[in-house]
């Protein structure tokens, strides 16, 4: 990063982080020295390693690599995300091999936690109870015809929905998360 | 839980990496630098200069994945995407040394 605004004269926002797999982590720590990157894209994607490892490793050695990995290799990508505030792409690969912990399922997918951790966090009173946090789930889970379904019935008041953003983001021009959309 | 920085994928893959420098090189100007880190590691880079054109102000920095080389790994996508790209090895990985 140093190097690219030093020597290569890039300016800071003109700087995206395209990142693959394992690499989320170089990229989301670089995003929290340097939040005001143009962007972040994290593709295939893990929450947190430790699941990955332990499912690599027999079962018996579970606490093992939980303390290895803890102390040594704490790759943790929702914990810097929560600290970057500003946009990022995901993308999740459904047939995955490796960031799927079932194989062939993408609801057993990583990158669904990251979603599952970073929404409620950056959107507190949005996701602010049970039944929306079900909502997500189904919707994160769902495949492309069950989702426009979804969409259509729980959010066909289109115009209304994006009246109301647009009033807020006038309100608030400078984003930062947590946000208050949805407090009044 | 670094697959790519052993010793025999480095062997095995010697061909493939040279050949996926020397085309970043011949056939995007691309420009190669060693950085030396803190921590006395050198990192290999690789820059290609778009800055000419719209998308080229861009410039996307890419990670590369486990057992994932630059020379070999995700820089292709913005690079057809027209901007400006800078791709990097993870110490250990490729001609990044480590110590």
């Amino acid at each position: 990063m140093h190097y690219a605004i030093e020597k290569l004269h890039f300016s800071v926002n003109n700087i995206i982080i395209f990142a693959w797999s394992i690499g989320g982590y170089s990229a989301c720590w670089t995003a929290v020295h340097y939040p005001d990157i143009h962007g972040l894209i994290l593709d295939a994607i893990f929450d947190d390693v430790l699941p990955l490892a332990q499912r690599q490793m027999p079962t018996y050695t579970k606490k093992f690599v939980e303390k290895t990995i803890r102390y040594y290799l704490d790759l943790n990508n929702i914990q810097l995300l929560k600290l970057y505030n500003g946009p990022f792409y995901l993308i999740r690969r459904t047939q995955d091999e490796v960031m799927n912990l079932i194989s062939g399922k993408f609801q057993s997918n990583r990158a669904n936690e990251i979603l599952f951790h970073i929404l409620p966090y950056r959107y507190p009173f949005i996701y602010n109870n049970n039944k929306i946090l079900t909502l997500l789930q189904e919707y994160i889970y769902s495949n492309k015809i069950q989702q426009i379904i979804l969409y259509e019935k729980y959010c066909s008041d289109k115009d209304n929905l994006q009246l109301q953003t647009e009033k807020y983001r006038l309100k608030n021009p400078n984003s930062s998360y947590p946000c208050k959309f949805g407090l009044y | 839980m670094f697959p790519g920085s052993l010793q025999i994928l480095r062997h095995a893959l010697n061909r493939a990496l040279l050949d996926g420098r020397t085309n970043l090189i011949v056939s995007y100007h691309a420009k190669r630098y060693i950085l030396h880190t803190a921590d006395g590691n050198n990192i290999d880079t690789i820059f290609i200069d778009r800055r000419s054109t719209d998308n080229g102000q861009i410039l996307v920095i890419t990670c590369e994945g486990n057992a994932g080389f630059y020379e070999i790994g995700s820089m292709s996508t913005p690079i057809e995407g027209g901007y400006s790209v800078l791709g990097w090895n993870r110490p250990g990985f490729g001609e990044s040394s480590v110590s």
